[in-house]
Order: structure tokens, then C-alpha cells, then sequence
């Protein structure tokens, strides 16, 4: 990972909102996730210096562009000075300018047409060059917007929700291209989304943030198998959220008393007695052959179950289940597509299925209930 | 009529360049920007339109005349000149323009201006290359309408300019001259004038408050 | 678009080519005369014979006499005020803003009550107001016009004010009196003899004990530069070779009228 060159440490006060953001960019593309009024957009405004907050410090390739004790103000920079980049969920695009006009809104000097259609022509969009906004279809209108952004030369790239409104082939090319500017020209770009989709194509990072606060940063696929808190694990809409108590911490895992059914978990130190959220994750349910000898995967966390439906995606099966209970719950069995094939899945059958100690990941102590029809 | 036509024209031509000028400006304060006494000053500003317009030109009369500011300060004499009838004449249509401005002026997508900022404008730059341009349909209708009633306005300018031949009687003052001296034909003939040049205003106004599609 | 911006600086550039003409020749005097609205019919006439006199050219501005005296206490260039009364003009004296000895009863009016020749009304005294055919009297406003105020105090005089009440419409000035009349949104109209005196129709002149005598008084408006000129003026005005003029117009003149 380069070195950081976006850093955020800021928070602001409103009557019934928190917003406390610690964040560090460096050259590559971060996802900024979070369910709707998580802060997301709040937090790009107040780096671009549309939004001021109570206090922090914000620092761009070396430069401070913010910085507040709360009481005083002592510096900050304002919006048309701080060389940060903005695209608009709803692009921002002039009405009463064209395409051209759009782009060289930001450049001055006599080259500026040139050089606005250059960019242009990089995003091919050379031939809708002097249509107005309104002539323009929604990709080709972001990327007008991006264009117009990235030809003032930021120092840092930061995205609202950029693609929400394209069907999903422009929204892969523009994905696409977005990764390849990011790459050609080594920006921070912070990239605020609230689809998972969205995240895995473009994000190398991903900081999940909820209720005004980054809960977690990390790589895309650690973070999904192994939310920190609850507010990830919900702002992921991760299924087999399970209430569990400690029994006892041991050397060989953490054993949890799932409703009466014992759970071997990952070795954890937790005191017994303490209720925790478990997250089991889909990948890390097997189901058992009946005919055939127990693998080591198969080995722990036994139960049985009935098939409610099953999905197959491009590259998954997902198989959903109600366990036999009690425990009573409904769980989602995720297993790459060729699997399972002698096994009988179709609704209503009855199986065996063993969960992998690694896979039971335990969520900080008490969260909200978890949706009864998970 | 003729020497009417054209005091009212300079009459008006002046008051429509104040209008514009002050008007676009309050309107961009009014709109835009947040300071104590803000609302009180939208409701003096608004006054205008509401009081009858001779309490305007009595008002004026203090504010021009003896004892006054504008007369010992800045050596301007304006009673009974037509650009005493120009400052009444704006005086009252000033209002009617601010509202239309305004209006326009606060619709225009703040996030346009964000937009405008985060490429790197000025706040002035911001202010001519967005939200005026952004604005112009709806200032301008304000302004043509603010132009007409000033072509049409009597009792405060009466008051502060006098109704002199030549010098500053208007066409209103000749409509009303006329009706009183029981000289018909020449009332209706100036009020035909004045409804046509009040029409072609109204026209405009309705054309920019309508655009057409881009 | 283009073209309205194109008007407006049309019309800005009359405005600044107006403004070097805006005080007329400096080569002969030009006066400006504040003088009573009534006065529009007399006036003309008057003041072509004065020029061609004295080569002295004069700019009237009518209005109603409580205006003009506003616009004079604030400072209003008017070399002469013409009033329609003499309350008006007194008070002006009392604050110092004419000179005191220029000011003078020009002209006395006469109040007459007129009605149109079809309306089939035959009034011969004011007591004929009571009858049902007169549903309108017109009446100019007795609080701020001279006329209005002496038709209430006929009125009054002979105790028809409260009967008549109901039946009256108050104009802003005799003018509108009388046009309301004229134009038969009235029956009747109290208005000025000079007003009516080249009309056709039919009249009945008020009795003048019945009403305190409208004079109309004049003078020069205190630090005027052209004070020479005005004197001029005002003497002409209230002098005997106006006085042929003023009667043909329906005043009376304050020397001939006996006290």
C-alpha cells in the first residue's frame, strides 16, 4: 500500500447526528460504504471544503487544508483552492453550457478548449462536444462530469454515489475506466457507494461507516469475512447473524451455547456468560454426504436442516436453510457452483450440515435483535 | 404627447438601469446571503408595492428635499427635475423586480455552485458564470416588469417632480390631465400608447418566464 | 435578448444626452410657476401675454395646493406659488419660505352648482337639492379643497348639510367634480365658475353671503434667484391688465368686490 495521501480526522455536532470520521487514503481507489445517512456524502463534502466541521484536521499530499480545536478556527482552506475533485451523484453538470464548456468550466488561459477537448476525447465523448446536458444520456453525462473534474488536475478524486443511475453495462465500463484513470494517474479517490457491488468493482480498500462513524478499513474481502462490529455486519446485510453466550474460552476455540446447541468457535478470550452476535459465515457451511466418511471440515458444529430454496449466480450456489431446531434460525449456505450435485437440494429436503469453527466469527457483545426472518 | 413620450422614456430608461443594477444586487444579497436584519430589510424594500404611491412620493419628498442627505451631502437637487421622477419611478418598481430575482436566484441548484467551487472558482466567478447566467430569465422578467410599472407610475412621481410641461410630466400625468380637462380623445389616445409599450413589456416578461426548450 | 439589452442602453444613452438639458436656457429667464390645478383653463392665455411682454418665459407645474405647498416646504425650485386658497399660502409665510410682502389675493372664486343642459334638473336655489331627482352631488373634498369646503359651508348655512349627506360624492378636486357631473355619473356638481364658464349646461351661482369668500392668493417663494422676475410676475398677475382676463374666466377680483 503507498503512503497515505488523503487524511481525514474530523467531526461535526448536529442535534441528532455524530459525525466522526478517521480516514487515510493513499493512491488507490477507497471505497467509502455505508447504509443512506451514514454520513457518507457529508463526509465528502466537508473534505472538499463545501462542509465545515466542528473540529479535526485535513491534510492532502503534505498540504493542510483544515484544521480546528473546536474553539477557534485556525485555518481553512476554502472549496475553489483546496485542488479536491467532486462528481455529483446527479453530475452537476452547467445546463446552459455545453459539453466543452462544461469541461474547460474549470481551466483558464488560452489552451483551455484544447485541452478540454482532449479530455473529451480520452472519455470518447469528442462527438457530443458541443451538445448540452440535456442532449446527453446519463453515462455520457458522467463522464462529462468526471472529465470536467479530473481536467483541473486534483490532487484527490472523491465520487458521490457516481453510477447509481446507469444500467449496469455502463456502469461496468465507466467502473473499468474509472480504475484505469485511477491507476494512470496515481490520485487518491475516495468512492462512496452503498451497493456491495459497486465496492468489490472498483475499491481495493473499503471503510465501512455507519451512524457517522468509520466502524472499519481494510481490505474488501477481510472485511466481509470478518465484520468488526454489528453496524458492518448490518450495513452489509450479512445473513446467519446468530445470538449466542460464551460458555468457555479454550485452547482449542470458544465454545458458544447457540440457544442449546454447543458451537466450537475460533479461539477467542471472552469471559463466559458474555452474549455475543456471531456471524456464520455461508462459505464455511458444509453440507454432509450421508454415504461418505466425515472430512475435518465436517467434524464440529453439527445440525440439521430443511431446504428452503436454492439460487444459483454466475459463480456461487446459494443454498438457503431453516435449521431443524431448536436452534431455530434460517441460515444461507454459499459453495461454488459445481458442488452438491449428488445431494438432494430441492425444497423441503432434510439434511446434515457442519459449520467450520474458522467460520463462526463472534461480533462484539450486544447488538439489536437480529431480524426474526433473516 | 410628444414631449411626455420622451421624459417618460427618459424616465423610464434610467429607472430600468437603477432597477437592474440595485435590484440584481439586493436580489443576490437577499437570496444568498444571511445577516441580521435581513428580513426587515426585505419588508422595507417590499413597502412600495403595498402603500398607495403618494405616501411613497411624500416620503420621497423628505428624502430628496430640503434637509435632506442626498440634497446637503451629495449637492443633488432632483425635486422637479426628471431624474427626481427617475428615483420615484425606480422606487416603485424596484419591489416588483426584487421578487421575480430573487425568486430566480434562490432556485438555482446550490449544488451547481459547489460544482462551480470545487473546479476552482471564486465566489465572484461563482456568481457571474453560474448563478447569474443560471438567473438571467427570471431577473430579466423582473426587470421588464419593473420597467412597466415604472412607465406607469403617477403618484409618486407627481409628487416628487412635479407635472411640468415638457420637463417632467410623463404620460400617465397627461392621461390624467387630460381626463380631468375632459379632453377624451387625447386620454384615450395617450393611454393607447401606454398600454401598447406596458403590453410589449408584459409580453416579454411572459416569454422569459416561459423558455423554450433547449 | 440581445435586442432588450439593446433598448436599454438606447435608453441610457438619452437619459445621459437628456441630463445636460435638464435646466432649461440659461440665456433668458425661465420661471416655474406652482400654481392650483383650476387654474389650467386661465393660465395659458395669461402667461402667453406676459412673455410677449417681457420676454420672460414661464413653466407651470399644476397640482393640487396642498401638494405644491409640501413640495415647496421641502425645497422645490418653484419660483411663484399659485394657490387655490389663502390658508396655504399664509402658512408658507408663517415659515419663512416666501417673501412675506409679495403675497397678495389674485383672483376670488366664485362657486357655482352645475348640472348638465339633458339631465332635465331645474334647480333655481340649493334647496332644490332635496329633491328626489338629484340622487348625486358631486362635491370636491370639503377637507383639502377651497371650493369643497366652501359648498359644505353653504350648505351648512342653510341646513341642508346633514339632509344631503348620503346623496354626496366626494372628488378629489373640482376638476373631478365636475367631470363627474359632465359625464352624468352625477346629477349635480359644486364646482368653480372659472371652470365652468365656456361649458354648456346650466348653473346657478352660489349666494355669497352663504360661504366665506374663496380668494386665491400668490407669492414668491423665498430664495429663488430669479426673485426679480417673479416679482414681475406675481405684479402682472395680480395687476389690471390681467384683471380683463381673470373675469372672462369667472374669478372675481378682490379690488371690485365690495367687502
Amino acid at each position: 500500500m503507498s503512503a497515505e495521501r488523503l487524511l481525514v480526522d474530523i467531526e461535526k455536532r448536529y442535534p441528532a447526528f455524530h459525525l466522526q470520521v478517521r480516514l487515510s487514503v493513499g493512491a488507490e481507489v477507497m471505497v467509502l460504504y455505508g447504509p443512506s445517512g451514514a454520513g457518507k456524502t457529508m463526509t465528502l463534502r466537508a473534505i472538499a471544503g463545501l462542509l465545515r466541521p466542528d473540529r479535526g484536521e485535513i491534510w492532502l499530499d503534505g498540504r493542510l487544508l483544515f484544521r480546528s480545536d473546536g474553539r477557534q478556527r485556525a485555518l481553512n482552506v476554502p472549496a475553489h483552492r483546496r485542488r479536491v475533485g467532486l462528481v455529483f451523484q446527479d453530475y452537476a453538470l452547467f445546463p446552459h453550457l455545453t459539453a466543452l464548456e462544461n469541461v474547460a468550466f474549470g481551466l483558464r488561459g488560452p489552451g483551455r478548449r484544447e485541452e478540454a477537448l482532449r479530455w473529451l476525447r480520452r472519455m470518447r465523448l469528442e462527438h457530443v462536444a458541443h451538445h448540452y446536458p440535456s442532449q446527453l444520456s446519463g453515462g455520457q453525462k458522467q463522464r462529462v462530469a468526471i472529465a470536467r473534474t479530473l481536467a483541473t488536475a486534483p490532487s484527490a478524486l472523491l465520487l458521490d454515489e457516481p453510477f447509481s443511475a446507469l444500467d449496469p453495462d455502463a456502469k461496468g465500463r465507466l467502473q473499468r475506466e474509472l480504475r484505469e484513470l485511477q491507476a494512470e494517474l496515481g490520485l487518491p479517490v475516495l468512492y462512496v457507494t452503498h451497493s456491495l457491488e459497486d465496492a468489490f468493482a472498483v475499491g481495493h480498500r473499503i471503510a465501512v461507516i455507519a451512524e457517522g462513524k468509520v466502524q472499519q478499513v481494510g481490505r474488501l474481502e477481510e472485511v466481509l469475512s470478518s465484520p468488526a462490529s454489528w453496524q458492518v455486519a448490518r450495513a452489509f446485510g450479512l445473513p446467519n447473524l446468530v445470538r449466542a453466550r460464551v460458555r468457555a474460552a479454550a485452547a482449542d476455540g470458544l465454545h458458544l451455547d447457540w440457544d442449546g446447541l454447543e458451537l466450537l468457535a475460533a479461539p477467542r478470550d471472552l469471559p463466559s456468560g458474555r452474549e455475543v452476535l456471531a456471524y456464520i459465515r455461508p462459505e464455511e457451511v458444509r453440507f454432509i454426504y450421508p454415504d461418505r466418511p466425515l472430512s475435518a471440515a465436517v467434524r464440529h458444529n453439527r445440525l440439521r436442516v430443511r431446504v428452503v430454496e436454492q439460487r444459483l449466480g454466475r459463480d456461487f450456489r446459494l443454498v438457503r436453510v431453516r435449521t431443524v431446531g431448536p436452534p431455530w434460525a434460517e441460515l444461507e449456505v454459499r459453495s461454488p457452483p459445481g458442488t452438491y450435485g449428488d445431494l438432494p437440494l430441492d425444497p423441503d429436503s432434510e439434511l446434515e450440515a457442519a459449520i467450520r469453527p474458522a467460520g463462526i466469527v463472534v461480533l462484539e457483545a450486544t447488538g439489536p435483535p437480529v431480524e426474526a426472518d433473516h | 404627447m410628444l414631449s411626455a413620450l420622451i421624459v417618460s422614456l427618459k424616465v423610464v430608461g434610467v429607472a430600468t438601469l437603477v432597477i437592474g443594477v440595485v435590484g440584481t444586487l439586493l436580489a443576490l444579497l437577499l437570496a444568498r446571503v444571511r445577516f441580521p436584519g435581513r428580513t426587515l430589510l426585505e419588508l422595507v424594500l417590499t413597502l412600495p408595492l403595498v402603500l398607495p404611491p403618494t405616501v411613497v412620493g411624500f416620503f420621497l419628498l423628505y428624502v430628496l428635499g430640503r434637509g435632506s442627505p442626498v440634497r446637503d451631502w451629495l449637492g443633488l437637487d432632483l425635486l422637479f427635475t426628471w431624474q427626481g421622477a427617475a428615483v420615484a419611478a425606480s422606487a416603485v418598481g424596484l419591489p416588483l423586480m426584487l421578487q421575480s430575482a430573487r425568486a430566480a436566484i434562490a432556485a438555482v441548484d446550490p449544488q451547481l455552485e459547489d460544482a462551480a467551487r470545487t473546479l476552482g472558482r471564486s465566489e465572484p466567478e461563482v456568481l457571474l458564470r453560474v448563478t447569474l447566467p443560471l438567473a438571467h430569465r427570471g431577473i430579466l422578467a423582473g426587470l421588464f416588469l419593473g420597467a412597466a410599472r415604472a412607465l406607469g407610475e403617477f403618484g409618486a412621481t407627481l409628487m416628487v417632480a412635479g407635472n411640468i410641461a415638457g420637463r417632467t410630466r410623463t404620460l400617465p400625468m397627461v392621461v390624467y390631465d387630460a381626463a380631468l380637462n375632459g379632453d377624451l380623445a387625447l386620454a384615450a389616445q395617450t393611454s393607447l400608447l401606454l398600454s401598447g409599450i406596458a403590453f410589449l413589456a408584459l409580453f416579454a416578461t411572459r416569454r422569459l418566464e416561459q423558455p423554450a426548450q433547449r | 435578448m440581445r435586442a432588450a439589452i439593446a433598448v436599454l442602453l438606447a435608453l441610457l444613452l438619452a437619459a445621459c444626452a437628456g441630463r445636460e438639458a435638464a435646466p432649461p436656457d440659461e440665456g433668458e429667464t425661465t420661471l416655474l410657476v406652482s400654481a392650483a390645478a383650476n387654474l389650467a383653463d386661465v393660465l395659458p392665455p395669461l402667461l402667453d401675454a406676459f412673455q410677449e411682454q417681457t420676454g420672460i418665459r414661464v413653466q407651470v407645474n399644476y397640482g393640487n395646493t396642498a401638494q405644491l405647498a409640501a413640495q415647496i416646504e421641502r425645497g422645490a425650485p418653484v419660483d411663484l406659488f399659485l394657490a387655490a386658497d389663502r390658508q396655504h399660502v399664509e402658512t408658507l409665510a408663517a415659515k419663512g419660505l416666501v417673501l412675506p410682502d409679495t403675497v397678495r389675493v389674485y383672483a376670488r372664486g366664485r362657486l357655482v352648482l352645475w348640472w348638465r343642459a339633458d339631465s332635465g334638473l331645474a334647480l333655481s336655489s340649493l334647496e332644490d337639492l332635496q329633491s328626489a331627482s338629484v340622487r348625486r352631488i358631486a362635491i370636491a373634498n370639503p377637507d383639502q379643497a377651497p371650493y369643497g369646503a366652501a359648498a359644505r359651508q353653504a350648505l351648512q348655512r342653510l341646513g341642508l348639510w346633514e339632509a344631503l349627506q348620503p346623496r354626496l360624492v366626494i372628488a378629489e378636486n373640482i376638476q373631478q367634480a365636475f367631470q363627474y357631473a359632465r359625464s352624468g355619473n352625477a346629477d349635480v356638481a359644486f364646482t368653480a365658475l372659472s371652470l365652468v364658464v365656456n361649458e354648456s349646461g346650466q348653473r346657478l351661482e352660489v349666494a355669497r353671503e352663504l360661504y366665506e369668500p374663496i380668494d386665491q392668493a400668490l407669492a414668491v417663494v423665498k430664495g429663488t434667484p430669479r426673485e426679480a422676475a417673479a416679482r414681475r410676475l406675481a405684479d402682472y398677475l395680480a395687476g389690471p391688465e390681467a384683471a380683463a382676463l381673470w373675469q372672462r374666466y369667472g374669478y372675481e377680483l378682490p379690488a371690485l368686490v365690495s367687502r
